[in-house]
C-alpha cells in the first residue's frame, strides 16, 4: 500500500480515537496553543453571554482578570452585581458581535458618536448600546451622560492595559440604524426604545463582514496597544429567535458557522488565536450534556470542561505551583469607616460615663 | 401630654409623685443607638429617668428563628407604652464622613447640582439600593419594635449632618490615625446621604404604619446642615438636640 496523508496521522485527526472513544471529559481538541498567559498578564474579556462564564473562572482562577469599571465599595456585592459591575473588563454589557466591538472602540476615543444615543422611556433614560446596564433605565439625563464619559475612560484604560483580549463572537444577526449604520447589541423595543422600521434595519452579518470588522478592530486596538493578543471564541449559545424568516435552527447554524469560518481566517493574523469553546459544548461526544434543560443555556459541567482546558493548554503551568495573583487589595474603607464610628460611640460613652 | 419639668431633688419627691398623678405619664420608651443618648441626657437633665434602651450596650435585638425574626426577650421585657425609636439613626455617617480614596458621588432626580469634584458616579438608583442594604436590619429592627410597643411606634428622623469640614476634621483624630484619612466627604454629598437615609426610612415608616418624627426644624440651619449649637462631635448631637427631640416625643406620646 502506498503511503499517503492519513497514514500516519496523529490521533487527534482522527474522529474515531478524538472524539468517538475517549470519555467525553477527556475530550481535548487544543492541538497547539502558541501562547502562555502567565499570572500577571493583565486579561481583558468582553463579548456575548458566554463570555462572562470565561469572565468568572478567569477572576477564580486567580489569573490577573483586569476590570476597569469596578463598582464602588460601597456598592454591597448584591448591588454591584444587579448594576453589572465586573462582569466583563468594563460595564460593556453584552457585545454580540464585531460591529459592536468596533464601534465602541470608535465611540471609547470619540472618532464615532451615534446620531441617536439615547432612549428616553417614561422619564427614565437608556444607553441604547447597553439598554440592560442599568436595571430600569439611568435615573436622569445627566447622569446617563456622565456615567458614559466614565464608563469611556474604563474602556480606554481597558484597551491600553491590556495584555491579553478574549472576545467571544457571539451573534451575526443584528439591528442597525438606518441613519449612520450604529449596531445595536438587541432590536429596540425589546428591553428599551421604540421600535421603528423607517429607523432601524436588520442586517445579517456574512463571514467577510465580520472578519472586516473585526480586522479594523485589531488595527485600531494596536494602534493603541501594539503588543496585545487576541484570544477569539465562538459562543455556543444559540440564538434566541432569529429575524430571518425561516427555521432558528437554521439561523443557528448559519450564524455560528459564520462566525467560526470568521475566527479561523482572522487567526492569520499576528498573534490572534482561536480557542474552542464552542466545539468543545457543541461536540457530540457529550450528547447534549453541556447544555441545560432549554437547551440554550450551558450547563456549569460544559464551562468546567472549558475552562479546564484553558487553564492547561493557554496559561503557564509552570507557575500551577506558584501563589495565584495577588488578588486587587479589597477595599475595606466602608468596614474602617464603621470602625470609626463605633469607635467614635464608645468613646462617646465613655466621657457621658 | 406635656409633662411639667421638676428639677431632680430628694426633697421634691413628693411633689414629682403628685404630679404624676395629676399629670399620669404616658409609658414610652426610647430605643436606639448612640443617636438616642441625647434624649437619654436631656431627660435626665430635666429630672427625670426615661426608660431608654441603648441597643449599643443591650443584646442583639433580633433573634431568627425558622427564618423568622423575633424581639430578644431580654428586650421585649424592658419595653414599656409606645416605642420611640432611634435604631440606626447614623448609619450614612459610616458613608459620609471620611472621604474614602475612590470619591463619589451621586445625582438626585430633580435636583441642581454636579458631582463634587473628581468624584466618580454612582448611579443613584445603586446609591439608593446600597443605603436601603445598609439599614435593612435596623428596619428588621424598628418592625420588632413596633410590634412590641403599645399604640403607634415612632421612628425619630436622625438628626442632619454637620456642616463644617474643618470642624469635622479637627475631631475626628484618635479613630482615624489607623485609616490616615483626614480629609471629610464634601458637604454635598454628606446631605445627599443623609437625605437619602431619610427618605428610605420615611418610606418603611409608611410601610410599617409607624410614626416619622422629622428633624426638630430648630435644628436644621439654612443650608440643610446641623446647627452648630447642636454638634457635639462628627457623628453625633448634643443634649440640647436631645430636648428638641424630647420635646417632639412628649407631643407624639
Amino acid at each position: 500500500m502506498t503511503e499517503h496523508p492519513y497514514a500516519n496521522a496523529p490521533d487527534y485527526a482522527r474522529w474515531s480515537r478524538a472524539v468517538g472513544r475517549p470519555a467525553p471529559a477527556d475530550v481535548d481538541p487544543v492541538v497547539r496553543l502558541s501562547f502562555k498567559i502567565s499570572r500577571t498578564d493583565k486579561v481583558a474579556a468582553a463579548g456575548s453571554c458566554f463570555a462572562q462564564h470565561i469572565s468568572r473562572h478567569l477572576r477564580e482562577g486567580g489569573f490577573s482578570f483586569l476590570v476597569t469599571e469596578p463598582a464602588h465599595p460601597i456598592l454591597p456585592a448584591e448591588v454591584a452585581e444587579a448594576f453589572n459591575y465586573g462582569v466583563f473588563t468594563a460595564r460593556f454589557g453584552n457585545l454580540y458581535t464585531a460591529r459592536q466591538l468596533l464601534q465602541l472602540l470608535r465611540r471609547a476615543y470619540g472618532r464615532f458618536t451615534p446620531a441617536e444615543d439615547v432612549w428616553e422611556q417614561d422619564g427614565r433614560f437608556f444607553d441604547p448600546f447597553r439598554p440592560s446596564i442599568q436595571p430600569g433605565g439611568f435615573a436622569t439625563a445627566r447622569e446617563y451622560e456622565l456615567d458614559r464619559r466614565q464608563h469611556f475612560a474604563a474602556v480606554r484604560r481597558a484597551f491600553e492595559e491590556m495584555d491579553y483580549f478574549v472576545f467571544t463572537l457571539g451573534l451575526t444577526e443584528c439591528w442597525v440604524s438606518k441613519l449612520d449604520g450604529a449596531a445595536y447589541p438587541v432590536c429596540p423595543g425589546t428591553v428599551a426604545g421604540e421600535f421603528d422600521p423607517e429607523r432601524y434595519g436588520f442586517v445579517n452579518f456574512t463571514a467577510e463582514e465580520v472578519v472586516a470588522d473585526m480586522t479594523a478592530f485589531i488595527d485600531e486596538l494596536r494602534a493603541i496597544n501594539p503588543g496585545v493578543r487576541i484570544i477569539l471564541t465562538v459562543s455556543p449559545v444559540p440564538l434566541a429567535a432569529t429575524a430571518e424568516d425561516r427555521h432558528v435552527l437554521v439561523s443557528t447554524a448559519y450564524s455560528k458557522a459564520v462566525l467560526r469560518v470568521a475566527a479561523d481566517t482572522l487567526t492569520r493574523l499576528k498573534d490572534v488565536f482561536y480557542f474552542p469553546s464552542y466545539e468543545v459544548i457543541t461536540g457530540p461526544f457529550s450528547r447534549g450534556a453541556y447544555f441545560a434543560e432549554d437547551l440554550r443555556s450551558i450547563t456549569e459541567e460544559g464551562v468546567g470542561h472549558v475552562m479546564r482546558l484553558f487553564f492547561q493548554h493557554a496559561t503557564d503551568q509552570s507557575e500551577a505551583a506558584a501563589p495565584a495573583a495577588a488578588p486587587p487589595p479589597k477595599d475595606d474603607f466602608l468596614e474602617k469607616m464603621q470602625g470609626v464610628v463605633k469607635t467614635l460611640c464608645d468613646e462617646e460613652q465613655l466621657d457621658s460615663a | 401630654m406635656k409633662l411639667p419639668a421638676v428639677p431632680a431633688h430628694p426633697a421634691l419627691e413628693p411633689a414629682r409623685r403628685l404630679l404624676r398623678r395629676v399629670f399620669p405619664s404616658r409609658k414610652i420608651t426610647v430605643i436606639g443607638h448612640s443617636h438616642s443618648w441625647c434624649v437619654g441626657e436631656a431627660a435626665l437633665a430635666q429630672g427625670f429617668v426615661l426608660n431608654h434602651i441603648d441597643l449599643w450596650k443591650s443584646v442583639q435585638p433580633i433573634v431568627e428563628e425558622g427564618g423568622e425574626d423575633r424581639l430578644h426577650p431580654a428586650i421585649a421585657a424592658r419595653i414599656e407604652g409606645r416605642v420611640f425609636s432611634l435604631a440606626g439613626g447614623g448609619y450614612h455617617l459610616a458613608l459620609s464622613a471620611l472621604q474614602a480614596e475612590r470619591r463619589f458621588d451621586f445625582l438626585v432626580p430633580g435636583e441642581a447640582g454636579d458631582l463634587a469634584p473628581g468624584a466618580e458616579i454612582i448611579p443613584y438608583d445603586a446609591a439608593r439600593q446600597a443605603m436601603a442594604a445598609y439599614i435593612r436590619l435596623f428596619v428588621r429592627m424598628l418592625a420588632l419594635f413596633a410590634k412590641a410597643g403599645r399604640g403607634r411606634a415612632y421612628h425619630v428622623q436622625s438628626p442632619p449632618p454637620p456642616g463644617d469640614d474643618a470642624r469635622m476634621a479637627a475631631d475626628l483624630t484618635t479613630p482615624v490615625r489607623t485609616i490616615h484619612v483626614t480629609e471629610v466627604v464634601p458637604r454635598s454629598v454628606r446631605l445627599k446621604l443623609w437625605r437619602l437615609h431619610s427618605q428610605i426610612m420615611r418610606e418603611e415608616c409608611a410601610r410599617l404604619s409607624v410614626g416619622f418624627i422629622p428633624c426638630p426644624p430648630d435644628a436644621i440651619d439654612d443650608d440643610g446642615f446641623l446647627r452648630a449649637a447642636y454638634y457635639l462631635d462628627p457623628v453625633h448631637v448634643n443634649a440640647a438636640y436631645g430636648a428638641l427631640v424630647l420635646e417632639q416625643i412628649r407631643q407624639a406620646a
